[in-house]
């Protein structure tokens, strides 16, 4: 309230000079603070503050959406670096993700497989139901099962067997080896004998308030779910997240009363580059409410734990039904689209119309025809996705890449289709998709990955492209060096820029050699795929005894612009 | 003009680059020292007043039990009608009851008692007792020729008690039936025109009570996707009502007849939508049917060319088509034409003599309802605007 007042009592003139004397403030006194520090690059962001004081808040759709549809929340600078990220470029573990597909070792096919699971599913036996739902886009259950655990039970809808639960299942896998905090989500069979209504199992009252659930509940909400030839239900069971839940996050600016949340949402490489992951898996409805914050116990502090949830609207599936055929092409309202809708009077087809989707009722409408990634989009912007540069597209379609077609075969099994047919569509298609991810955004940015400098000064380094196999080997590769003054951010020319033809190079003379010193090297393709291969991708080792470290890496300095 | 979002991020970035500066000598104690910075600055995260509002305002739509604000539904030509409602729910019933008064002077009162989910959803029963004073409604005479400048209003007074009950067994066939007491009174109209006493044919039996006792069953196939917007689908429906008058006067039988098909092109970039409507009345000798309850033609609903009440007789007949196009989720765009015509005998009502008007219309929908429509439409007796709620069919 006091930032309110005081926000409404100060100009706005008087508040950019306090900004600007900040930052000169800032840039005089950072001439003594390092460009690397010795624990550079972090690994892991630790929250170091209690949150435990942070309290529950919900999100209204109808406020997040129309802000997101209509305006452009957050910051009003579309070109600002990542701030999430390490010195090297990367995102470090925390409480919003984890470093899992690309991490410190491989993942196998087993783990992608496995995901979050802790457990098969609930545990056999009598589930007795805690509370019903019967409002929303899909009714359910949490019930308690035998072993006392708590989950939520969802259905398919009758005329879509396995659609949205195979769609949940197999999404959950994907985002869990992709990095973030997922539930555990299984498919489990459900018998009405096997239900009991627990004494204080409650409902939705027609009076807005609450009441008794009862057996009529319980049958009324079992007859809108997909049913099975002998009598039972496959149902989607998701564990409860741990940690005791505080809301949503939005995808923009900072939850205020949480002391850890210091970077904008916006700026967050792993929600910027949830468009592509999202692109992906179809993952339309990437909105705020699909997301849960939980207070956790770390270390013993309480932190905001950062989850992702309901999947049920990804691939095929729009969870009650198939998606609708613009989704993933247009948002639902689209500016200039729309505009050329109107006026041609219908005569103006887009592209999706022509799409020819197989006919599996497990599936919906999933297709990797007419996939132009760059130009997919969710129903409603997302102010971090718009915010993605091409070095956050980048880092999010190495991870895409990285699955092999038998971790996604693997994931999708999870989904546990009864048609072989539609298993097999749903993998292909999601292969087909990583690849044209990896055409797109591993190619529009110079994709030079993994510098490393050894002691006797021989360069090497990657084309994640090319490695990749979306595109040619550039015709060479020119590499600069330069001594580089940790304290002040100078950089000296070391010789002449070196030219090569694969993804190595010598260092010149020179060298510094001395134990802690710096050197940087930019590295540039020529005659490569995308004329951005052209800019340097700039990497900075330290001398760490006998050898180098890298310390710092920025795939697009000064934003790109050179 | 500097924005405060500008001033917002010059701040944060201004505040990520200080802090450091203040000594740390390591990433980890630089990101400490923002987490600690932030922790002397937080602050509740509460809802801003827009989200409040809006919070309000779903609660206003949504919640079951609540006073809320209505708009409409008095009756055709009543104009803007505000008004206030409060409704309840108490286990299987829902009690609502209000009132609205429009601009023109129409009032409403009104009360219902509904029990819409009886028999695991397949039962709904409704009671209701309505009220309505109309004070302008118009009249331009009887008949396919009458004349748009014939127009004079007359005054109406109703009052309704009555129960329905609707059995769906199958989510798309519902088959019901309903009674109910209703005294209609006319007099004199009010408003600019003349008021119908002036008219030089005048309908018989002015200015008098009629106290009928109305009986209708019904029966529908209706497979569209919702009643409220639907890409596909169709609604084939019929119902016969009878009116009995407790004086022996005005006793005759009605039938609504109306098919609605949509047919999707092109995995729904088009719509073609049909529609073909019927009301004929059944009178014996020496009964009369009082004009104000003869089948009409025009509206926003019924013959988007002409004004409410513009044509009435005994027997009606309308025919719609539009192709429509979906320009985005939520917006539709169509071309339509109404044809139609009424007639005093049910043979009449051939494809000779059509009152037709095209159109554009443009929509703004929901997945399951039509917030708002505005259907322009040109006839022969020029362009008429309709903005309301809900399909045109």
């Amino acid at each position: 309230m006091r930032h309110t007042q005081t926000k409404a009592r100060v100009s706005a003139r008087h508040l950019l000079s306090a900004a600007a004397a900040l930052i000169i403030v800032t840039a005089t006194v950072s001439g003594q603070r390092p460009t690397f520090y010795n624990d550079d690059p972090v690994a892991r962001v630790v929250d170091t503050q209690d949150a435990s004081k942070v309290q529950p808040k919900s999100v209204n759709l109808v406020y997040d959406e129309s802000r997101n549809l209509f305006g452009n929340p957050g910051d009003p600078n579309m070109n600002r670096r990542a701030m999430s990220i390490n010195t090297i470029d990367e995102v470090p573990d925390s409480n919003w993700f984890t470093n899992r597909i690309i991490g410190t070792r491989p993942m196998t096919v087993e783990e992608v497989a496995k995901g979050p699971d802790t457990a098969t599913g609930p545990a056999p036996g009598k589930w007795t139901i805690t509370s019903g739902k019967s409002d929303g886009v899909t009714p359910g259950f949490t019930i308690l099962d035998a072993k006392g655990d708590r989950w939520f039970i969802k259905f398919d809808p009758p005329k879509w067997r396995e659609m949205a639960t195979g769609a949940e299942v197999a999404v959950t896998k994907l985002f869990h080896a992709l990095g973030y905090y997922v539930p555990e989500n299984h498919i489990a069979s459900l018998r009405r004998e096997n239900l009991a209504i627990g004494e204080r199992a409650r409902i939705a009252a027609v009076d807005g308030g609450e009441r008794r659930l009862n057996d009529a509940d319980v049958d009324r909400l079992l007859r809108i779910a997909a049913q099975e030839a002998d009598g039972s239900y496959r149902v989607i069971a998701s564990k409860a997240v741990s940690g005791r839940p505080v809301g949503p996050f939005l995808y923009v600016d900072t939850r205020p009363d949480d002391p850890n949340d210091v970077v904008p949402h916006e700026h967050r490489r792993e929600l910027r580059g949830l468009r592509v992951f999202a692109a992906w898996t179809n993952h339309v409805d990437s909105k705020a409410i699909n997301s849960l914050d939980t207070l956790v116990t770390e270390n013993g502090r309480t932190v905001v734990r950062h989850h992702l949830i309901d999947f049920g609207s990804t691939l095929g599936s729009a969870s009650i039904k198939p998606r609708e055929y613009d989704e993933g092409h247009h948002y639902i309202a689209d500016g200039g689209k729309t505009i050329a809708g109107i006026v041609s009077l219908g005569l103006y087809i887009p592209s999706f119309h022509f799409v020819d989707y197989p006919n599996f009722h497990s599936v919906g409408h999933f297709s990797a025809e007419h996939f132009d990634p760059p130009n997919w989009k969710p129903r409603v912007p997302n102010p971090a996705f718009r915010r993605a540069r091409p070095d956050d597209t980048f880092w999010a379609a190495r991870r895409v890449m990285a699955f092999t077609d038998e971790m996604i075969r693997a994931a999708v099994k999870t989904g546990r289709y009864s048609d072989a047919a539609a298993e097999k569509h749903i993998a292909d298609t999601l292969i087909a998709r990583r690849d044209a991810i990896g055409r797109s955004w591993l190619t529009n940015v110079n994709p030079v990955i993994d510098p490393a400098l050894d002691a006797s000064g021989a360069l090497t380094f990657r084309n994640a492209a090319v490695v990749a196999g979306v595109a040619k080997p550039p015709a060479s590769y020119e590499v600069a060096w330069f001594r580089f003054d940790n304290a002040t951010g100078g950089v000296t020319p070391i010789g002449q820029p070196t030219s090569a033809a694969r993804e190595a190079g010598a260092a010149p003379s020179g060298l510094p050699t001395a134990d802690g010193s710096f050197v940087r090297v930019e590295i540039k393709a020529t005659g490569g795929a995308d004329p951005s291969w052209a800019t340097p991708v700039r990497a900075t080792f330290r001398r760490t005894g006998p050898g180098w470290k890298l310390v710092g890496f920025e795939r697009l300095p000064d934003g790109g612009r050179r | 003009m500097i924005s405060h979002r500008t001033i917002s991020a010059v701040f944060v970035a201004a505040t990520l680059l200080a802090i450091p500066a203040a000594g740390q000598d390591s990433r980890a104690a630089e990101l400490a020292a923002q987490q600690a910075d932030k922790a002397t600055k937080l602050r509740p995260n509460t809802e801003s007043g827009t989200e409040k509002a809006l919070e309000w305002f779903e609660g206003h739509i949504t919640d079951p039990s609540t006073l809320y604000l209505r708009f409409g539904g008095i009756y055709p030509s009543a104009g803007f009608a505000p008004g206030l409602g409060y409704r309840h729910a108490a286990g299987h019933a829902r009690f609502d009851v209000g009132g609205a008064y429009s601009l023109r002077g129409y009032k409403l009162g009104e009360a219902s008692v509904k029990f819409p989910e009886l028999a695991g959803d397949k039962l709904e029963i409704e009671t209701r007792v309505r009220w309505m004073d109309a004070t302008q409604v118009p009249f331009h005479g009887v008949g396919n020729t009458s004349s748009k400048d014939a127009r004079v209003n007359y005054g109406l007074e109703s009052l309704e008690a009555g129960a329905l009950v609707a059995v769906e067994p199958v989510p798309w066939y519902q088959i019901g039936a309903g009674i109910a007491r209703l005294n209609m009174k006319d007099r004199a109209g009010l408003g600019t025109r003349p008021s119908i006493e002036t008219f030089p044919s005048r309908p018989p039996l002015l200015f008098s009570e009629a106290r009928f006792t109305h009986s209708q069953v019904f029966t529908a196939i209706d497979w569209r996707e919702s009643s409220g917007y639907s890409r596909r689908g169709g609604l084939y429906s019929i119902a016969w009502n009878d009116f009995k008058d407790a004086d022996d006067v005005f006793n005759f039988q009605r039938i609504d007849a109306e098919i609605q098909q949509a047919l999707p092109l092109l995995k729904e970039h088009w719509v073609l939508a049909f529609r073909g409507l019927l009301r004929t009345t059944e009178v014996k000798d020496g009964q009369i049917i009082p004009y104000y309850l003869l089948p009409t033609l025009g509206g926003a609903r019924f013959h988007r060319g002409y004004s409410d009440f513009r044509f009435q007789d005994r027997h009606v007949m309308l025919l719609s088509a539009e192709y429509r196009w979906i320009p985005s989720r939520v917006l539709d765009m169509a071309f339509f034409v109404d044809t139609g015509k009424v007639a005093a005998e049910r043979r009449d009502l051939d494809l000779e003599n059509l009152k037709t008007a095209y159109g554009i219309g443009f929509r703004i929908h929901g997945p399951t309802f039509t917030p708002l429509r505005l259907d322009v439409a040109r006839g022969d007796e020029g362009i008429r605007v309709h903005l309301t709620g809900g399909i045109a069919f």
